[in-house]
């Protein structure tokens, strides 16, 4: 910094220094340092000059008045009493994003097990169900922590997952974890069926029922005769289908059944919801309907647009996507395979 | 003075039992000095009047955790936290006060000095003052806590140290970095203070 009226350019007051003349001023010095501090101010203009102005200025912040309440602060009882609790996440999703995650998870967790089960099917993949019971350390969406325990969300098994890819799924996971007693699709403990209605019901119930949707109707599932879901098998399915992908050269998107489903097209198994993707036209509407219906404040046009956005790429361009019916169809291909 | 003193610590004995007149009695007793606090720090009535609310909401509340000692520093640090939450949650950044150096039309919502002995030398000092709380905003919250804490309020390192849950070379740091940015924030404005107001460089 250069003084305009000298010659000489105005020399800066170091950090260190400062700190030296800041606590010179509170007496908050050793007694060495107070006294290589006065040695060097009795030889320094400059570092008497900024210990001056720094002493003014603490003089004049001292000096500032004191100021008057506005108003009296009295508290009544209203104010101390308990705090309300912020309202408790709904079950139903209230926003586009909860609803666009948990159906993005939910329609990854049932495609990945599909593509699991048609992965068992293939005979040259059959030692991959045999896997079934080893580490699913590598993905972080195994079916026991998707699925509430006792209402909460399992977050910490999710956060150790080695995957960066399936880190992702910790957010999506929490929404599902979260409103999965309302959802169908939450590969939840077959133990906690009756609570979160979880277990996926027969193929037939879903595609015959009139209230087929994100959440799966209760009655529907109360009814059926739900194939229990064997955990352990999605959680090695989903094992696999990491190492298959990668293997493939596919990376797993999160988030995306649209990905999901294109590395399913990769290592060739069939195209499980692909194959099927004709089927997925009739049922798009509806399902967005049983949507609102089961949430009236979903905005019906904004997650409409949200899945077309993703399904559309790779399924058929033609017909509307749903991403929902992917979940469905590869559903009731696993339906199909456990009665096989 | 002993009897003050011996009647705060009977309204706040009182007041532990959950008897609110007595401790809006405390109140009145010390809403000035932390709506003072509160308004150094925040920099603005409205934020001042919501912080000092919630001090003495907590302070009720709290009432049980304060051992005997100083009412008024523990006043303190509820109302130093309880401002430094709200700064957080309003993520208020410096530049937002370099509009509101002297010149800009901040009497209207200037708080009213306590008490005015001489009118006359309490205007002109208005304009330092308030380019000194304008300087003191465009501080970084962590630095603006401490220099209030400690030039305006006069606590002591320790104390500041306690209040703010941290260690007395932090306070120290950022004490003397805050003094230094106020002091040439005051240079760079020195031209519309009075004479007798302005830092000089050269005795």
């Amino acid at each position: 910094m250069t003084d305009k009226l000298t010659q000489n350019p105005q020399p800066e007051l170091s950090e260190h220094d400062a700190e030296l003349l800041s606590a010179y001023i509170d007496e908050m010095l050793s007694a060495d340092e107070k006294a290589e501090l006065e040695a060097r101010l009795f030889e320094n203009v400059f570092l008497r000059n900024e210990l001056s102005a720094m002493r003014q200025t603490v003089a004049w912040m001292n000096a500032l008045p004191a100021l008057k309440a506005p108003r009296n602060f009295t508290i009544s009882a209203a104010d101390i009493a308990p705090a309300e609790k912020t309202p408790e996440r709904k079950l139903i999703p209230m926003q586009n994003r909860n609803l666009w995650y948990l159906a993005s998870a939910a329609a990854i967790v049932i495609v990945l097990v599909g593509f699991g089960v048609v992965f068992s099917l293939s005979p040259s993949n059959s030692g991959a169900a045999m896997r079934a019971g080893d580490s699913s350390e590598g993905i972080a969406l195994s079916a026991t922590q998707i699925a509430p325990q006792d209402g909460e969300a399992p977050l910490e098994s999710l956060d150790t997952a080695d995957n960066t890819d399936t880190a992702l799924f910790s957010d999506y996971a929490y929404d599902i974890a979260e409103q999965s007693a309302e959802s169908s699709v939450g590969l939840a403990n077959p133990a906690n069926a009756s609570e979160v209605q979880a277990p996926v019901p027969p193929a037939d119930s879903i595609a015959s029922s009139s209230n087929t949707s994100r959440s799966i109707n209760d009655n529907s599932i109360q009814q059926a005769e739900a194939p229990q879901l064997n955990l352990q098998l999605a959680q090695a399915t989903l094992a696999d289908l990491s190492s298959v992908a990668q293997g493939s050269g596919a990376a797993i998107i999160p988030g995306s059944a649209t990905q999901a489903l294109a590395v399913m097209s990769d290592a060739d198994t069939g195209i499980v919801a692909g194959a099927d993707s004709e089927a997925l036209a009739d049922t798009h509407d509806e399902a967005n309907d049983d949507l609102i219906e089961t949430d009236g404040t979903v905005e019906n046009e904004a997650s409409e647009d949200a899945i077309s956005e993703e399904i559309e790429p790779v399924l058929t361009k033609d017909e509307p996507s749903n991403l929902i019916q992917a979940v469905l169809n590869a559903v009731r291909l696993y339906a199909e395979s456990k009665r096989q | 003075m002993p009897d003050s003193e011996n009647q705060v610590d009977n309204l706040i004995a009182k007041a532990r039992t959950g008897d609110i007149e007595s401790f809006n009695a405390l109140v009145l007793q010390f809403q000035d000095y932390i709506f003072t606090i509160s308004y150094r720090i925040m920099g603005d009535s409205d934020s001042a009047a919501d912080a000092t609310q919630d001090t003495f909401i907590t302070a009720f509340r709290k009432l049980d955790s304060f051992r005997d000692g100083n009412f008024r520093a523990w006043l303190a640090r509820i109302a130093s936290n309880t401002c430094y939450d709200m700064l957080r949650k309003y993520k208020r950044r410096p530049q937002d006060y370099l509009e509101e150096l002297p010149g800009a039309d901040m009497y209207d919502e200037a708080p009213i000095p306590a008490d005015s002995p001489n009118p006359e030398q309490e205007a002109q000092r208005t304009d330092l003052n308030q380019a000194i709380q304008n300087c003191i905003q465009a501080l970084n919250d962590d630095q603006r806590m401490v220099i209030v804490l400690s030039d305006v309020q006069e606590y002591a390192y320790q104390e500041i140290a306690d209040m703010l849950d941290t260690s007395l070379g932090t306070v120290k740091s950022r004490l003397s970095r805050a003094r230094l940015a106020v002091r040439r924030c005051l240079q760079s404005v020195q031209e519309l203070l009075p004479d007798e107001f302005r830092l000089t460089s050269d005795e």
